[in-house]
């Protein structure tokens, strides 16, 4: 059985709405040109694109997900990641289970997550008989929250 | 959005794709996903590309969901367009599939872009494609 869904659009078009500035404009010509002090559009950009910068930092600072990046696996509930920027990267953390994922940008961390988690099933799984106490707790916590398909 | 009432299941994606078109065929009820795409072409920017379409295709629902999609810029994090639904499930072995039709896609500069799905607040997956300069002679859509 096959059920269809159709979405309408919330927001079509408005990308280019204010305060979108080109991230061109304000480092090229600024920084080329030296023209801080005889461009007043200057502060205009360096406010909006700090603007921009700010509401990208903090866009996402929580994901919920409820799968993994393996076919094989399903999880028995979703969890809650806290995303947090260091310096160029973003983690994707997990503080019950102590894991984690890397990504430049939230998401991409969110999926290297959700890729760790597979991997960290199997690995544990394989080894779950001569695991140390540290791992032998993960396991266990992994294995109530992953189930096999 | 409430939580009440909604599936705490997270589907599986099988597939998520974007392209041109997608159609079905009224006799078989087979689905015909045309021109899948990783890149576009655009003359200069900022730009737009259409037609786009999305195609998802999910296991593991049952109950009743409610979607969002955003196209988001990833350099910035922009979320440039959102689109909301919902489905209902009542088998969780069966195939759920999708074909959203998505108007011009707004491409304020070269570099990345992506689709995120969510349901019922929870991130199920996502599909990227790069925004290029193109040349005059090169095709739109790569």
């Amino acid at each position: 059985m096959v059920t269809k869904v159709e979405f309408q659009p919330l927001r079509p078009g408005n990308a280019f709405a204010p305060p979108f500035i080109p991230e061109e404009h304000g480092a090229v010509k600024v920084s080329h040109h030296d023209t801080r002090a005889a461009n007043p559009l200057f502060e205009m950009f360096e406010r909006v694109l700090e603007d921009i910068e700010a509401r990208s930092d903090a866009a996402i600072d929580r994901v919920r997900v409820g799968s993994l990046l393996d076919a094989r696996l399903r999880m028995s509930q979703p969890v809650t990641l806290v995303i947090e920027k260091d310096e160029d990267f973003f983690v994707a953390w997990h503080e019950e289970l102590q894991e984690f994922g890397y990504g430049t940008d939230p998401i991409s961390a969110v999926q290297d997550f959700r890729n760790t988690m597979a991997q960290l099933y199997w690995q544990l799984k394989e080894d779950q008989h001569r695991l140390g106490a540290d791992l032998l707790g993960t396991w266990e916590r992994l294995s109530t929250l992953v189930y096999e398909a | 959005m409430s939580q009440e009432g909604l599936s705490v299941l997270s589907p599986v994606p099988v597939a998520f794709l974007v392209c041109d078109q997608v159609s079905e065929d009224r006799t078989t009820r087979k689905t015909t996903v045309v021109g899948v795409f990783d890149a576009v072409g655009v003359r200069e920017f900022p730009g737009a590309h259409s037609p786009a379409a999305l195609y998802i295709k999910l296991i593991d629902c049952e109950g009743h969901y409610e979607c969002k999609i955003e196209f988001v810029r990833v350099s910035t994090q922009e979320v440039l367009i959102e689109f909301e639904g919902s489905l209902e499930s009542s088998n969780r072995q069966a195939y759920v599939e999708m074909a959203i039709p998505v108007p011009s896609l707004p491409l304020p500069a070269a570099g990345q872009y992506e689709f995120r799905l969510w349901m019922n607040d929870m991130f199920i997956s996502n599909i990227r494609f790069e925004a290029r300069e193109a040349s005059q002679q090169s095709d739109q859509t790569e």
